[in-house]
């Protein structure tokens, strides 16, 4: 069994402060073709995949800033880089397990906070994979 | 973060009167006893916050004791302004059984660091 604290999201080779969840989704994006030949079984094929990551976590700041951590702040930042600067580099790692990396862009920042006194605040970010998502180790 | 609360409560409360977890040591009035349950919240990278629902029941043979004690405990519990912590007072419950005075009093506490 593998807790939920041994998987990881890299952006640039850090992880998000505060992260609580990190979500992986890969689907298959398939064609349907179908010929004489089949004999009227559809055949389908695998043309490529559609990769998304999504992290959640607390709205959190360092303050001065750390080597390792992507606060709140720095989260936000990247949310707004456009053009070829808004590509990142990302990986996803289970401790003892392989590390998958690609580039990605970023498609969605949320932030939720309420009024309530002891509800924490988080950000959702929504991370698309461009192009290929390979094995690294 | 190691949890703490209960530390913290006897900190601020064991200069007022004897108090105790759970039940008196020694049955000599007037006293108090506190119970809490506790409940931690996790990022990935560890425990960020614990919080507890505090019961403290003060004890005492005399009515006007066992209030002016428990307004003792209300007084240094709201005053209280260490950041580390946030304790805020939910509700009193006054009872009398067999000449025995108590008030029950509830605490929201939530520990930060």
């Amino acid at each position: 069994m593998i807790e939920g604290y041994n998987i990881s999201v890299t952006i640039g080779g850090k992880t998000i402060l505060g992260r609580t969840q990190e979500d992986l989704t890969i689907s298959a994006v398939t064609k349907t073709s179908i010929t004489k030949d089949d004999a009227g079984v559809q055949q389908e094929s695998v043309v490529r995949h559609d990769v998304t990551l999504r992290v959640a976590a607390l709205l959190s700041l360092n303050g001065t800033g750390t080597a390792t951590k992507l606060d709140r702040d720095d989260v936000l930042a990247l949310s707004l880089v456009t053009g070829s600067n808004a590509v990142v580099a990302v990986t996803y790692t289970c401790a003892g397990g392989a590390t998958y990396g690609g580039n990605a862009i970023i498609t969605n920042y949320s932030e939720n906070s309420s009024a309530e006194a002891d509800s924490d605040t988080t950000l959702t970010l929504d991370l698309k994979i461009t192009g290929e998502f390979t094995l690294v180790s | 973060m190691t949890e703490s609360i209960g530390i913290k409560l006897t900190t601020l409360c064991g200069g007022l009167l004897p108090f105790y977890l759970s039940e008196a040591e020694v049955k000599q009035y007037p006293y108090a006893a506190y119970e809490q349950t506790v409940q931690e919240f996790r990022t990935k990278d560890g425990v960020y916050k614990i919080t507890a629902d505090c019961y403290i029941r003060v004890y005492s043979e005399d009515a006007d004791q066992a209030m002016d004690k428990a307004d003792a405990i209300r007084s240094v519990l709201d005053n209280d302004t260490d950041p580390k912590y946030v304790i805020r007072f939910q509700s009193s419950n006054t009872t009398c059984l067999d000449n025995v005075w108590t008030v029950e009093l509830q605490y929201f506490v939530k520990q930060t660091s």
